[in-house]
């Protein structure tokens, strides 16, 4: 089995050393004296840089050639008709200060694009300008103090569960709250006392993913809800789960206030090896003044953009958001239309059968009805000495990606498994083979994993030498 | 997947129905989905080419638009290597095992841009050069604890706006300094606060080159130097100024326009405030067996480690912008020189040739690529006017306060009949 696709291993040569060292100076009657400089940098011929990026591409792991199964990071595949429609130079060579009468198709799309999402989180109003999933929950909290200020309150608290992920409280605090933790309750979900204890009239609001990061559905969240609009607090809601819920319920139907959507996650934009992506942000009515300028307005069958909003709370992103992610969600959406309730249900699927077989191998903490993901824990290895990460890095071998790993921080060597609705039953079952055959080999085996790709990467020595650039690194 | 699999799956799950994976679902949040029906791939083609077909794309017309967005050549191999699936659908890479082609890619476009700025250390990437200016602000403010930042009035005002969203809430006040007569920044009328954090953008949002940043750099306690990268060609870099932090829009290095995104934020600084910088580092290292190998490092900086006291929230950034970045300044090296000469020429020739239709530059400062000209006509019917002649003839400076001008960039995509053509049709309008 250790004899699956792997990626390429080569000692490929940096452009540093491939193309030689050259320095030009500048035109001296161009620029005055004290202010050129020399230029030094590498001298390649195309055909190098091709050769390189290539093999470099080639050394590289990807959902197009196998199975990403990062939890919570929603890896599916990008139908290649969402490529060619951004590539097309009536999206790509636009230029953002164009007159509206050029962009006319642009405007329409976005606007397009703005009522699906609102339809999909239940939300009254869209903008598409946040550029990625934290960009969004930063925008989010600005839209959420905006509204508190409107009102003269000054609550200065949001509650983050501790099953949530990081960008959550990195964004609350980012924002300027105090961040305060709410603890799990013995199922997994929201300690519904704890709650009640930790809200009050400093509270602006609560960040929630549901389902949440162990991959269960917060049953009470219309108890969440109350208990926080009670408390005069907004709920905010973290889409990088949405991929399960489609079109059985939405956050909006929840009780909450502000979404933000991973169009890289759930609507199939390309990770891109970590972005671009796009987090739009839908809110309910009484939110919807505060929302980044400009909007996209139609009147009769003409769009135009505008920026007359007295409460907006300005701009996030330079201009409308990552336009060309932005088309190939669209591409996305109206490809799959009312179907997106079977991408759902294939991705819930996938992921119960594949926690159906694991959890008879590895111990899965917290009840057996599972959405999206699951998070197995290594604990029991630990007697033979291996840890979560030794198995992750060993799947590499069997031509697997490694799963999330030490995340959510509630369960001891965690390995966090999404599937995605992609993927189908026959890489699954190999898969969990591969889980089932690396619980059981040699300890000295999985300590030095990987074998077959390339050996484990001293990261302790990365952040002591600090080689940030081929210059530092040269000078050590 | 086939009705015989879905069928043994539910079987191991031990449920009957996909609709009973749902059952953990209260009846009182459900909620249906009103979508269109899905369409078919032929059928979304054309639907998407009909709205493509709407826009009139900059490369059909003669443009003439910049303001921090500009069209440059790009070579076609860049396009084609990011086009590359590996890269294209590969994640963050978390795992370096399995991620090398990207962590050497990621690499080198910090190895290469910090040449090119001259800075000791760069990031992995941000979304764009407004949300780097407003990453760096917070970032200055960390090390050097000012609770205000002096930034030109030369500024573009979307890129003020985001900086705002940026420092309000970490309570930093964005005082601006005004311009004078050369559209620099006027050095005998600066705030107090400048001896604190000072950003300076050269050249500015009117095209303006600033030559007295040594006065700047004795003066600020904090030095953040904003730069067009294709001008780094030629210029000097903010790293030979003395900056501590530098900021770019990195979109000019092979990146389409794209309407505005994705874009590529560039963030520089010195190596004795690394600890203080957001987002992701990649550095050399050796792997099991003492060969070269590269990872992801100091990751004690961000959120996935420490969650609150994280230096930002950034998760997703512009990887594969970065990897375009990259490509392009491979295959163009020290030809950038040439392309950024190339730029000051056609400025140059376009600014005489306005001159003598009756656009005359605004100021008289040294300009890179861009600049700014009085209108003697309504810019509205001014433009409708050029974009019958299939030109986009600039942008209005009305919303940033300079009502009756108008700025116009060039690059080296331009010929010497384009600007010739761009200058007859203006005498034709004008007159």
């Amino acid at each position: 089995m250790t004899d699956g696709y792997r990626m390429a291993r080569y000692s490929e040569e940096t452009v540093f050393e491939i193309g030689a060292d050259t320095t030009v100076i500048p035109a001296s009657d161009l620029v005055p004296k004290g202010l050129g400089r020399e230029l030094r940098l590498p001298d390649l011929t195309e055909a190098e840089v091709v050769r390189h990026f290539v093999r470099l591409s080639q050394m590289n792991y990807c959902v197009d050639t196998g199975f990403y199964p990062l939890g919570s990071c929603t890896m599916k595949y990008t139908p290649r008709a969402l490529e060619a429609s951004a590539a097309l130079p009536g999206f790509a060579d636009l230029h953002p200060e164009q007159p509206q009468s050029t962009v006319q198709g642009a405007l329409a799309l976005m606007w397009e694009l703005e009522r699906m999402l609102a339809e999909i989180g239940g939300m009254r109003a869209v903008t598409l300008q946040p550029a990625a999933g934290s960009h969004g929950e930063y925008t989010g909290m600005l839209l959420v103090r905006a509204y508190h200020a409107s009102r003269g309150d000054g609550r200065d608290q949001v509650l983050v569960p501790d099953t949530a992920h990081g960008t959550n409280p990195a964004t609350a605090a980012m924002a300027g709250y105090e961040v305060v933790e709410v603890p799990s309750n013995d199922a997994g979900r929201v300690d519904l006392e704890a709650l009640g204890s930790a809200v009050s009239d400093r509270t602006a609001a609560i960040m929630l993913t549901n389902p949440n990061t162990l991959g269960i559905f917060e049953e009470d969240v219309r108890t969440i809800a109350k208990t926080v609009h009670s408390a005069g607090g907004l709920l905010y809601y973290d889409g990088a789960n949405l991929n399960a819920i489609m079109g059985y319920t939405k956050p909006g139907a929840m009780g909450f206030d502000v979404v933000h959507f991973n169009l890289h996650k759930t609507f199939a934009t390309p990770h891109g090896g970590g972005g671009p992506g796009a987090g739009p942000v839908g809110v309910v009515e009484r939110l919807e003044p505060f929302l980044p300028v400009p909007r996209i307005a139609r009147e009769g069958g003409r769009f135009s953009l505008d920026s007359e909003r007295p409460q907006t709370i300005g701009k996030v992103q330079s201009f409308y958001g990552n336009f060309l992610v932005l088309v190939r969600a669209y591409a996305y959406i109206r490809m799959q239309g009312a179907g997106l309730k079977g991408v759902s249900e294939r991705a819930v699927l996938n992921a119960n059968y594949l926690a159906a077989r694991l959890s008879r191998v590895l111990p899965m903490p917290f009840g057996p009805l599972r959405k999206h993901e699951f998070v197995l824990s290594g604990e029991p290895l630990k007697e033979k000495g291996v840890r979560a990460l030794d198995v992750a890095k060993r799947l590499g071998d069997y031509g697997f990606h490694a799963p999330t790993t030490y995340f959510p921080l509630l369960v001891p060597e965690a390995l966090m498994i999404e599937p995605t609705e992609t993927e189908d039953k026959a890489t699954l079952d190999a898969f969990a083979e591969a889980i089932e055959t690396i619980v059981n080999e040699d300890p000295e085996l999985l300590h030095g994993a990987p074998h077959n790709v390339a050996p484990r990467v001293d990261e302790v020595k990365a952040a002591k030498m600090m080689a940030l650039t081929w210059d530092l690194a040269m000078a050590e | 997947m086939t009705d015989k699999e879905i069928t043994e799956m539910l079987g191991a799950v031990g449920i009957p129905d996909i609709g009973s994976l749902f059952r953990d679902i209260p009846a009182d949040v459900r909620a249906g989905l009103d979508l269109p029906p899905p369409m078919a791939e032929i059928d979304l083609m054309r639907h998407i080419s009909g709205l493509a077909s709407l826009n009139v794309p900059a490369g059909q017309t003669l443009s003439f638009l910049g303001g921090g967005i500009y069209r440059h050549h790009i070579p076609p191999a860049v396009l084609d290597i990011v086009s590359r699936a590996e890269f294209l659908t590969a994640y963050t890479p978390y795992q370096p095992e399995m991620s090398q082609g990207m962590l050497v890619a990621i690499f080198e476009f910090q190895s290469l841009l910090a040449r090119l700025l001259g800075m000791e250390v760069v990031n992995a990437s941000m979304y764009d050069g407004a949300t780097a200016l407003g990453e760096a602000v917070r970032m200055a403010a960390r090390v050097s604890k000012h609770d205000a930042v002096v930034v030109p009035r030369a500024m573009a005002p979307w890129k003020l706006s985001v900086l705002r969203s940026y420092a309000d809430t970490a309570g930093i006040r964005v005082v601006q300094a005004g311009y004078d007569g050369t559209g620099a920044l006027d050095l005998d009328r600066l705030p107090s606060e400048a001896s604190g954090i000072l950003y300076v953008e050269s050249p500015n949002y009117l095209g303006v080159v600033e030559q007295r940043i040594p006065e700047l750099r004795e003066m600020a306690d904090l030095l953040i130097v904003g730069v067009n990268p294709i001008s780094m060609g030629v210029l000097k870099p903010p790293g030979e100024h003395g900056a501590d932090i530098a900021v770019a829009e990195g979109q000019p290095l092979g990146i389409p326009p794209g309407f505005g995104g994705p874009l590529l934020g560039v963030m520089a600084a010195r190596k004795e405030h690394v600890r203080q910088m957001p987002g992701r580092l990649i550095a050399m290292t050796t792997d099991a067996k003492g060969d070269r190998a590269f990872t992801m490092t100091l990751q004690t900086r961000e959120q996935h480690i420490r969650r609150q006291k994280a230096t930002s929230n950034i998760c997703t950034n512009h990887g594969l912008c970065a990897v375009m970045a990259a490509t392009y300044l491979s295959i163009v090296g020290p030809r950038l020189k040439d392309v950024a000469e190339k730029c000051m020429e056609n400025r140059m020739a376009l600014e005489r040739g306005l001159a003598s239709a009756g656009l005359e530059p605004r100021f008289n400062g040294l300009h890179f690529n861009e600049f700014a000209v009085r209108l003697p006509v309504d810019f509205g019917g001014f433009r409708d006017e050029m974009l019958l002649r299939g030109i986009l003839p600039g942008i209005d400076l009305a919303g940033f306060g300079l009502p009756g001008h108008m700025l116009v960039a060039t690059t080296e995509v331009h010929t010497t009949e384009d600007i010739e053509r761009y200058v007859s049709a203006v005498r034709e309008v004008v007159a």
